[in-house]
């Protein structure tokens, strides 16, 4: 539903940030921050640590107030409006459980505090964690439970006043990688059953491409690219998010023998084939190293020019001779389509 | 980073140590066992027997002076630890530029020597012309009360963090509920830890209770030293001892309440 282009969605954006800047004395945490996230949609702020993820969330938690900009939910501007008056609920980093309450009273906490009749609350309490799966754990103490149940206790607590958007901070980040990967088929199923509006703060680029319908890349506080999770990764608007999401070969478009194109042209190594060096090769060298990763085999060429560039695909394997293949010479190809020119 | 100096090898640390351990300890060791003196002296056994203790609480000076303390030391404690509470708080949460010069300024009673606070605390009352009689030595108690009573609270806001009281806010708490249902709950051991060390404090004070007190007010361990002056008996070991136990049975207190948690 959210590919596409992405820009001003006035019509269904459920957040929008405009012009946020935030600063601590000399650092600037964010600077002219504009993002649009639209209702219902799974979108994830992605970027290297320090980036200002954690710094955007708190903003929209309204546990920070930006130096500069305005946050609109639903319309209304809400930049000053304090945390307990904003329906927006947060999934932290650290889960941030009270430990002086079971799990039920975790979970009731928000509902108490927005006053909901006792009856909705203990109807609302098993709803929610028979939904994260932890329905025979209401009354256990939160130290008694594992990472991965302290994080679903979190998720529970968080969905549980039905907030408009939920703010996830790396909520996988603590857990092991098996984990990772059902919570992660997890949060999607929620996601869909819940039909609230996701913010998912993460650094690892492989969990926002699986999980999100739009994702902003970030860097030193500044946006670098929104986009879908195709659109991000076919077509990076520079070299920073050409790198960061997924692999990438930057070759310089001289060493291509392109003339009047300047920058890098960035291929991705599952699009470049290994083709015998007479042919119309794109740019001729010698296979320098050699991995095999199951599946596929990953090869490494050095073209003539110098560049190391690296290829991935199932079918190298069978144009080379077994274990052969470390100093032989290649040609290497490519369509048009898989090629992107960027900006130096 | 193995390192080759290792102090605890120091030659002759042992014995040194425990010639330490007896100097600190044998005094007090020496009082409480002729607490239990059958005789009347405080140098010659005689003997094991509580009579000293049965006479040291039929003494109605005694008892005067003890209920004294525990006014003052209760009234004292109260005071001290809600304003502590309070003033950990605002320095802990508040905005940081003011947090440094408060702190010293709460720390201060510690570093002024107690006979300075005494002396001024005396000539401020006389000069306001304040005779509250016990009231006067709950005030001057409560002062330097704080200044103890803070330290375990801070220290348990500190480690507490922000991070529940933020989950809190995000859940809807307005301020008043934050405090009441997250912030007191998992403060509340380093309350009662500081308010027992308050209660120590005050209990066991000296210079400033023979300073500001006059002769209605008169504490235990002012009594204390008014029984030496008259010529030692037992009995004076007997009051001691109890001072002495049921400030180390409150300190334990303190420290269990205080003890580190292995909690995330
Ligand atoms: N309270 C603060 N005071 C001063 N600087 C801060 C504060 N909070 C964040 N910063 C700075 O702002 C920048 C962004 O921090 P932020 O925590 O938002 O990064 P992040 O993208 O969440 O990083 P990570 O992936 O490591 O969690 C960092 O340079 C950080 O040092
Ligand atoms: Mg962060």
């Amino acid at each position: 539903m959210a590919s596409g282009t992405d820009g001003s969605g006035q019509v269904d954006s459920i957040l929008e940030l405009s012009k946020i800047t935030l600063r601590f004395g000399a650092t600037t945490a964010l600077d002219d921050v504009n993002i649009n996230i639209r209702a219902g949609e799974f979108f994830t702020l992605l970027g290297p640590s320090g980036c200002g993820k954690t710094s955007l969330l708190r903003l929209l938690a309204g546990l920070q107030i930006p130096t500069s900009g305005h946050i609109r939910l639903d319309g209304q501007d809400i930049t000053g409006v304090p945390p307990h008056r904003r329906p927006v609920n947060t999934v932290f980093q650290s889960y941030a459980l009270f430990p002086h309450l079971t799990v039920a009273r975790n979970v009731a906490f928000g509902l108490e505090m927005l006053r909901w009749q006792a009856a909705a609350i203990q109807k609302r309490i098993p709803e929610v964690l028979s939904l994260v799966g932890l329905s025979s754990y209401g009354e256990r103490r939160t130290e008694q439970l594992s990472g991965g149940q302290q994080q679903r206790v979190a998720l529970a607590r968080a969905l549980a006043p039905r907030p408009r958007v939920l703010l996830l901070d790396e909520p996988m980040s603590a857990l092991d990688l098996k984990l990772r990967k059902e919570t992660q088929q997890e949060l999607k199923r929620l996601h869909r059953e819940a039909g609230i509006t996701f913010v998912l703060v993460t650094h690892d680029q492989e969990e926002a491409l699986t999980l999100s319908d739009r994702i902003a890349v970030m860097k030193d506080g500044r946006v670098r690219q929104i986009g879908s999770p195709e659109v991000i990764y076919r077509e990076p608007s520079d070299t920073f998010v050409a790198d960061f999401i997924g692999e990438a070969n930057l070759i310089q478009a001289s060493a291509l023998g392109r003339a009047g194109v300047a920058g890098l042209v960035m291929v991705r190594p599952e699009d470049i084939a290994i083709a015998p060096e007479s042919d119309a090769a794109r740019v001729r060298g010698t296979i320098s190293d050699m991995r095999f990763l199951g599946g596929t085999v990953e090869l490494t060429v050095v073209t003539d020019a110098g560049n190391a560039i690296r290829t991935r695909s199932a079918g190298a394997a069978a144009v080379l001779n077994h274990g052969q293949a470390v100093g032989r010479r290649v040609g290497l190809v490519w369509p048009d389509r898989a090629e992107r020119v960027l900006e130096g | 980073m193995k390192s080759h100096f290792d102090w605890r090898k120091t030659p002759g640390l042992g014995p040194y140590t425990a010639l330490i351990l007896v100097f600190l300890y044998a005094p007090l060791f020496v009082l409480v066992a002729y607490s239990f003196n059958a005789g009347s002296l405080v140098t010659v056994w005689a003997g094991f027997s509580f009579q000293w203790f049965a006479i040291a609480a039929a003494n109605g000076d005694i008892q005067e002076a003890a209920l004294n303390s525990l006014i003052v030391a209760a009234s004292a404690t109260a005071l001290a630890t809600i304003i502590a509470t309070f003033a950990a708080i605002g320095l802990e949460r508040g905005p940081s530029r003011w947090a440094g010069p408060f702190a010293a300024l709460f720390a201060l009673p510690l570093l002024v020597p107690e006979i300075v606070t005494a002396v001024t605390t005396l000539v401020f009352f006389s000069s306001i012309h304040l005779r509250w009689g016990i009231s006067n030595l709950v005030i001057a108690h409560t002062v330097f009360c704080i200044a103890f009573a803070m330290m375990p609270i801070r220290a348990r806001l500190r480690g507490m963090g922000d991070q529940l009281e933020n989950a809190a806010r995000d859940l809807y708490a307005p301020p008043i509920k934050v405090f009441l249902r997250v912030t007191l709950p998992l403060l509340s051991p380093g309350i009662v830890s500081g308010a027992v060390l308050a209660f120590v404090v005050s209990l066991d004070d000296f210079v400033l209770s023979a300073m500001v007190g006059d002769a209605g007010t008169t504490t235990l361990p002012v009594y204390v030293y008014g029984m030496i002056r008259r010529g030692i008996t037992p009995e004076v070991n007997a009051a001691s001892t109890i001072l002495l136990a049921v400030s180390l049975l409150l300190a334990g207190i303190a420290q269990y309440l205080n003890r580190p948690r292995n909690s995330a």
